[in-house]
């Protein structure tokens, strides 16, 4: 059990238990592949690349990993839903512009990345465009509309982290995900989620290419056991003196 | 009106860099010298409205000025949260523009009417929201906003009027008259004039959802009763300009296209007698609101 980003896990909590809000087991699958992205490790290859977070709900992720990199301050996590405050829910980028969109409802952020990669194309910055999306999230239709159009008009420069940690499987089960993207053009690799050497190694290779996939294979609720794979407490919140207890599991 | 869109739209197009056209499958072939000659900047995006959207609020993003083009319904309620998401709650400038309004396809049935445009965009901040009356309205319009940063929605018809305004105001007279203030909105001012011609009523046009600017408003202090007309399901003009409206104690009459499903396939001019919005309908309508039934 990794425990480098425990004191980051421990503040997602510790947001969701003050404001009795937010999604954390969300926010845990999809905390490690965050945080690789803004480490110092992957600095030097992102250059003009942009990070678009998709699943909105799972934004605790992004705020914590951005205030551990200086680039947020840490009193705005901490003040997480309450009035007044620059971070709640669901990310809004009018408040925080690093947030990049404001997103929330599914399906939304990869026909965005599309757009703002066709634009970066026109414009010859050469850059990637990497969008999270969740599993779950491909159910919506506007995602295979914008694979569609980055197939065709071969959009270059834009990546697909699928934080796949199964959760849409109780509805609409995600068969053959590699084939569906290889599909519409695009280059797939599946990683550990969670294996940061993996992760930072697959970012590296999706710069290299024109359309990319990386089909991360997480655990939702990931380093909190009780959470993990347990679809209860997908938007439940415990209490502050739960935490320690929680944490100590793992 | 679409002939003056395709060539006002080439136009700034062509001096505007920026300027990034997405058509939904509609528009293709007015706009295929674009297409062919700059294929990254004009494109044809197919029927995919709500990634469309989307894709637009992504360039819209990276500074660029989308222009997207299809049939109003598919933008308007297709892609309604696209539309409140992507680009007005992130507060991104871009241009809508429609054709269709809400029924110029009489004869191809309601999936391609949209007389709910104008009060379904109401419902979203951050929208500018303009309904020229004919090409020459839309080419001052669109060349003095497709790049203001707001989203610009422009609600093109078929059917407009000949009327002609020396410059662009909220409210402009058209004709003066003492009895009520007719308010007429985009094209159904042609109708308007035929219905009130020998009527002594004030007409006064708009093309520009906006609220209404105190200094015209004092002029409407005046009137007895206020009579709006707009080409769409009624309601625009008066939510824009609520705590305005409120604030007179004058009778208001509504008139606008009826919300029903108007089913009929029939030529246009048939489709307006459906939605009583022909001359006859609304000149029976002003003489009894304004005249109390009597003959004026």
């Amino acid at each position: 059990m990794p425990t480098s980003l425990n004191k980051l896990r421990r503040q997602i909590l510790h947001a969701v238990a003050s404001a009795q809000e937010g999604h954390a087991p969300s926010a845990l699958s999809i905390l490690d592949l965050v945080y690789c992205w803004f480490s110092k490790e992957f600095e030097t290859k992102r250059d003009k690349d942009i990070f678009l977070l998709s699943k909105g709900h799972a934004s605790l992720a992004m705020y914590v990993v951005l205030a551990s990199c200086n680039l947020l301050d840490v009193t705005e996590v901490e003040a997480y839903c309450q009035k007044g405050s620059l971070l709640g829910g669901h990310p809004d980028s009018r408040k925080v512009p690093l947030l990049q969109i404001s997103s929330g409802s599914l399906g939304h952020g990869l026909p965005i990345a599309v757009g703002r990669a066709m634009a970066s194309q026109l414009r010859e910055i050469q850059r990637t465009t990497y969008v999270l999306v969740g599993d779950g999230e491909l159910n919506e239709g506007t995602n295979w509309e914008a694979l569609l159009v980055a197939s065709s008009r071969k959009i270059s420069g834009i990546c697909v982290i699928l934080d796949a940690n199964g959760s849409t499987e109780r509805a609409i089960e995600l068969t053959d995900i590699k084939i569906k993207f290889q599909s519409f053009g695009f280059e797939v690799r599946e990683i550990d989620g969670h294996n940061h050497e993996s992760i930072l190694e697959s970012y590296s290779w999706a710069g290299e290419r024109d359309r990319s996939v990386i089909v991360a294979r997480t655990i939702k609720g990931f380093g909190v056991p009780l959470m993990e794979n347990n679809p209860e407490w997908h938007h439940k919140f415990p209490k502050i003196s739960e935490i320690d207890e929680m944490l100590d599991l793992s | 009106m679409r002939k003056d869109f395709t060539k006002i739209v080439s136009e700034i197009f062509n001096q505007d860099p920026r300027v990034m056209l997405f058509l939904g499958d509609i528009g293709v072939y007015g706009f295929r010298e674009l297409i062919e000659s700059d294929p990254n900047r004009a494109i044809n995006m197919g029927t995919l409205e709500q990634a469309m959207i989307g894709i637009a609020a992504g360039a819209a993003q990276e500074k660029l000025v989308p222009v997207v083009h299809t049939i109003a319904p598919f933008i308007v309620e297709r892609a309604l949260e696209q539309i409140k998401i992507d680009f007005a709650y992130q507060g991104l400038g871009g241009n809508l523009i429609t054709v269709g309004a809400s029924f110029d396809y009489s004869k191809l049935g309601c999936t391609h009417h949209c007389p709910a445009d104008i009060t379904t965009l109401l419902n979203i901040p951050n929208i500018k929201i303009f309904v020229p009356g004919n090409g020459k309205e839309f080419e001052r319009l669109f060349k003095n906003n497709y790049s203001s940063g707001y989203l610009n929605y422009f609600r093109l018809s078929e059917h407009q009027h000949e009327f002609e305004f020396d410059e662009h105001l909220p409210l402009s007279t058209v004709k003066v008259g003492s009895k009520a203030t007719v308010i007429a909105v985009g094209p159904i001012l042609r109708e308007v004039m035929l219905a009130s011609a020998d009527l002594d009523l004030r007409i006064m046009y708009c093309n520009e959802i906006s609220q209404i600017e105190s200094a015209l408003a004092e002029s409407l202090w005046q009137s007895q009763k206020i009579i709006i007309v707009e080409p769409y399901y009624s309601g625009g003009l008066f939510l824009s300009n609520l705590s305005f409206f409120n604030s007179f104690h004058v009778p208001i009459l509504q008139i606008g296209v009826r919300r029903k499903f108007l089913t009929e396939y029939c030529s246009y001019e048939e489709m307006l007698k459906l939605a009583e919005l022909d001359s006859g309908s609304i000149r029976k309508q002003l003489i009894e609101f304004a005249f109390d039934g009597e003959n004026p």
